[in-house]
This record gives structure tokens, sequence and C-alpha cells, in this order.
């Protein structure tokens, strides 16, 4: 099997003394859809940052595409792994949107053509195409998110790492995103996020990894987000259609539907079993 | 109080002009203004300046507001320097005084106006094409991106604050208000401090390693550039030269 991220009993302790991971392990597959999940202060965001080298483990390991992050190669696993932070204004800082998107494809060295076709393209993906001459700082707050994960595919890295995209977006950017993500995907990237979206994870992902107080709680399929103990463990809530099944006694499906739409199918076709009575 | 680099701006002559040109005229006239000893020269270059600006539709009165400050500085430094040279009995102290606050206020007026014509990928790029090393280039980046993040983050934390009914007190000794400008200004710094790490973080990812690689090449200065640098940069060099006096021979 071939894995995109391996980690293995990594921490990591902030300057001001803070423990924010205790031992994380954890592999995603390559081409795979990876959700993380946790509450607040989990240690999401921290992990992130050592998927392209932005920390350096202090205990542990963290293989990217086989490869081991380190000083020495943090450029080359930057190439590899694009992140878009979870604060847009901590990654849009160009005088223009335009400016900012072509910031990472003018770093890794791409001719001017090439820039200028990957910017229009990334921009049209989040559909942010007519504020290519605006300034980021006069932007919403969900338009400078849009720009920030602009600035990110733009670069076309092989692992795509996004921390928390949904926040402050509307629900057609919503879905918007949930395109993008699955285009990125389909093109072969391995796309991994952490979010507080369960529902989002439940129908996007492929792989969920739950975190808490800085270790993984538990890792695999969907069904991850159908364990009681693992979401009550986590603080977390169950998506919304796995709490409308459970609610229904009795009923036993071998395959647990994931979004409304397969929900509303299950329900239709069991109503159709049920002789009418009038 | 942002820099802003007004990229949406209307387009007018000044503006126009390249780049290039207009910081190498701007860098000349700087050099020949700060050595005019006379001051009815040096009044005489400021007002043609000032009405070039015009001439080309430069948006003077915004532009002035932005200018307020290093020019009251200027002068309070000039008008200091003339009171101590005034009491060691000096001759023509306050003379001395106009022309060390004249050179100031030509320096400022000048640089700043050409820097406020340019949009900062522009800037950049005349920096880096004037052969300015990669790292003096980056600290004037960093400097603004730095300076823009700290307004960022007061404008931030005054709303918050006022979000929450604060009001400033009646006079500047109110205890509760010193407290809070206190911490402000504590918390200012490291908030802008964690955030230009982390900016700084999102530029190393993606791929940044220090050397400026420059994506746009505007076109190559023609006649009128040269021309306006040359008008820009030739009025204080023609007034300098007339000082030393190479021209006393016509008046003769
Ligand atoms: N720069 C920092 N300095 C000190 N402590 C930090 C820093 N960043 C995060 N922490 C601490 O590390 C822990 C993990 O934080 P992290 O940001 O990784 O959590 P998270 O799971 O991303 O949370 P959220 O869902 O709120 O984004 C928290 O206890 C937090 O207070
Ligand atoms: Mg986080």
């Amino acid at each position: 099997m071939d894995y995109a991220v391996e980690i293995h009993n990594l921490a990591f302790r902030h300057k001001d003394g803070t423990v924010a991971l205790r031992g994380v392990t954890m592999k995603v597959k390559k081409g795979s859809k990876t959700a993380i999940l946790g509450h607040n202060g989990a240690g999401k965001s921290t992990l992130l940052f050592h998927l392209n080298g932005i920390y350096l483990p202090q205990q542990g390991s963290v293989k990217i595409l086989g490869v081991e992050v380190n000083r020495k190669n943090e450029k080359l696993v930057r190439k590899m792994v694009g992140l878009v932070f979870q604060d847009p204004d901590d990654q849009v800082f160009s005088p223009t949107v335009w400016d900012d998107v072509a910031f990472g494809p003018a770093n890794f060295g791409l001719p001017r053509e090439e820039i200028e076709i990957r910017v229009k393209e990334a921009l049209r993906a989040v559909v942010m195409e007519e504020f290519a001459d605006k300034m980021p700082f006069h932007l919403s707050y969900g338009q400078r998110k849009r720009v920030a994960i602009a600035g990110v595919l733009a670069v076309k890295p092989e692992i795509l790492v996004l921390d928390e995209p949904h926040a402050f977006l509307d629900p057609k950017s919503k879905e918007n995103l949930f395109d993008i993500l699955e285009k990125e995907n389909q093109d072969g990237r391995t796309v991994i996020i952490a979010t507080h979206d369960v529902d989002f994870a439940y129908e996007w992902a492929d792989e969920i990894v739950v975190m808490k107080e800085g270790r993984v709680l538990a890792q695999g399929g969907t069904e991850v987000l159908c364990r009681e103990e693992i979401i009550k463990g986590a603080g977390l809530e169950f998506p919304k259609v796995v709490r409308f099944f459970n609610r229904i006694h009795g009923l036993k499906v071998e395959k647990a539907p994931k979004t409304i739409d397969e929900a509303a199918e299950l329900v239709n076709k069991l109503l159709k079993n049920i002789p009418q009575r009038d | 109080m942002r820099m802003e680099f007004y990229p949406e701006e209307k387009d007018y002559f000044f503006k126009k002009t390249d780049g290039r040109v207009k910081l190498v005229s701007a860098i000349f006239s700087i050099a020949a203004l700060s050595t005019i000893r006379t001051w009815e020269y040096l009044a005489a270059c400021l007002g043609f300046y000032i009405f070039l600006l015009c001439l080309t539709g430069f948006p003077v009165l915004k532009w002035m507001r932005r200018i307020f400050f290093p020019v009251l500085f200027a002068g309070a430094m000039s008008a200091a320097a003339a009171f101590a040279n005034f009491y060691a009995g000096r001759q023509y102290a306050g003379i001395d005084g106009a022309v060390l606050f004249l050179r100031a206020l030509c320096a400022i007026v000048v640089l700043s106006s050409v820097i406020y014509s340019m949009s900062f990928r522009e800037l950049v790029f005349s920096l880096k094409v004037l052969h300015v090393p990669d790292v003096l280039v980056n600290l004037i980046g960093f400097t603004i991106r730095y300076a823009n993040i700290l307004t960022d983050e007061l404008s931030r934390m005054k709303k918050a604050r006022k979000a929450r009914g604060y009001s400033k007190g009646r006079n500047f000794w109110h205890t509760a208000t010193m407290k809070v400008i206190g911490q402000t200004v504590a918390v200012l710094f490291l908030r802008s401090y964690e955030r230009s790490e982390r900016v700084y973080q999102a530029m190393l990812s993606r791929g940044y390693g220090g050397d400026i690689r420059l994506l746009s090449a505007p076109a190559r200065p023609g006649k009128k550039d040269f021309a306006f640098g040359a008008l820009m940069a030739g009025v204080p060099l023609f007034f300098k030269v007339a000082e030393m006096g190479a021209f006393s021979w016509i008046m003769r």
C-alpha cells in the first residue's frame, strides 16, 4: 500500500509550553479523502503544520510520500504538500488577489505563461475571477478564504491540505468547495481536511481521523462517525443522517445512507414495501 | 492608515510615468536638493515640483494628509536646530533652520509622491531592476506588510473594545483609560508579532525562499517617461549648478 502521509508517535510542544500533540500515529492512503475531526484545541492545526515542514517533529517522525520530513528537505516537502491556513488573514498578504494567487507558482519557478493560466484556473475554480485586481483587504472574510484556497490550488501540489475550509463560507460556496475537492481528488491528489463539519466529513471523506487532546482517538472509514463511544468521547455529534436513522427503532439496513438524498431514497423504498391502508 | 498602494485609483500622467525613471529622477533630485544652501532656490524647486504634480493629475490633497506627520517632525527638528544655533550666538540661525527644513521637506515631498503613485508590484520591480539587493527589497516589502498587520490588528482591537462598551476617558490621565491604552499597546505588539510569524510561515509553505521573482515586466520606458524624468531631476540640478557659480560668467 502506498501512503501519502505516515506519522509515527509525533509529539509537539509550543514555545509557551503548551503540549499540542502527545504521540500521534496515523496513516493517509495515497489518493484518499481524509477528514480530521476533533474539539477546539485538539491539535488539528498543529498536526497539519507538520505536513509541510512548517513545524518539524520534536519527537517521532513524519513521512510524506515516503520522504522523511526534516530541515534538509523541507523545501521539497512544501512542493509536494499545499497547505491552506485556517485563517486567510495569515495567508493572503499580496496587494492584489492576482498577485497572491500567483505567489506560490512564482516561487516554484514556473514560467510566466504557465502562471497566468494557473492563476486563472484557480480563481475560476473558487469563483473569484472578477476580483483578480482587487485588494484582498477589501474582500469579505469568506471571499478571502476562497482566495487563500485558490493560492494553493494554483501550486497543484500532490497532497492538498486544508485547515477548516468551510468556516465562513456561504451554502453555495460550501457546495462549490465540495466540487473542487472532489475534482482535485479525481485528478489523483490526496486531499486532507480538518473540519468541525461532521455532515460534510461523513458525506465527502473516505477516511476519518478523530483527535482528542493531542492524540488520535480513532481512525477508519466513515463508520467511525456512527460509533457512539467515539462521538461521545471526542465531544462531536452524529452526522444528521446518522442521527435520523438512529432514532428509528428496529430498523436494520445493511449500508447506512450517507446523504439526505440517499436517506430519502431508502425511506421511499421502505414505504413502498408497507401495504397502504385506506 | 494602511499603506495601501492604491491599485484601483484613477490613472493619471504622473502615475503612468515609468516607475524606474521616477525613482532614479527622485534620487538625483534629492541628491541635488539636499546640498543646495540657498533657501530661495529650495523654495523655487519645491514650488516647481508641486506645480508639476498638480499639472500631472496627482491627487495632491489626499497625499498631503499622509505626509502630515513626517513634515511636522521635520519642522520640529529644524526649529530645534535653529533655536540651538540662535542661543549659541551663531549668525543666520533662522535662515539655516529654514534651509534645513526646506531640504527635508523637498526630500519627503519627492520621495513620498513617487512611492505614492506606484503599486507595490511596480515598486518591487523598479527596485529590483535598479539592482537593489534582494535583502533590501525584502526588507522594504516586509516593513510594509508588517505595518499593515499592525494597523489591521489595531483596528480590530479597537472594534472589539468598542463593541463591549469601552469609551475613552475625558482626559489623558484618566486611570482606566491609561490602563486600557497600555494593555492595547502591549497586546498589539504581541499579536502583530505572532501574526507576522504566521504570515511568514504561510509564505514559506508556498515555496518562498527569500529571492524575489519578477512576474510582470512593464514595457520599456518611452520618450515621454525620459522627458518627464529629465524635467523632474533637471530643475533641482539646474539650481544646484547655478549655486555652484557655473553661470556667473553669463551674469558678468
Ligand atoms: N502558536 C501557539 N502558541 C502556543 N500554543 C498554541 C499555539 N497554537 C496552538 N496552541 C495550543 O495548542 C493546542 C492545539 O491547538 P490547535 O490550534 O492545533 O488546535 P485545533 O484542533 O486546530 O483547534 P481549532 O478547532 O480551534 O482550530 C491548543 O491548546 C492551543 O492553545
Ligand atoms: Mg485549528
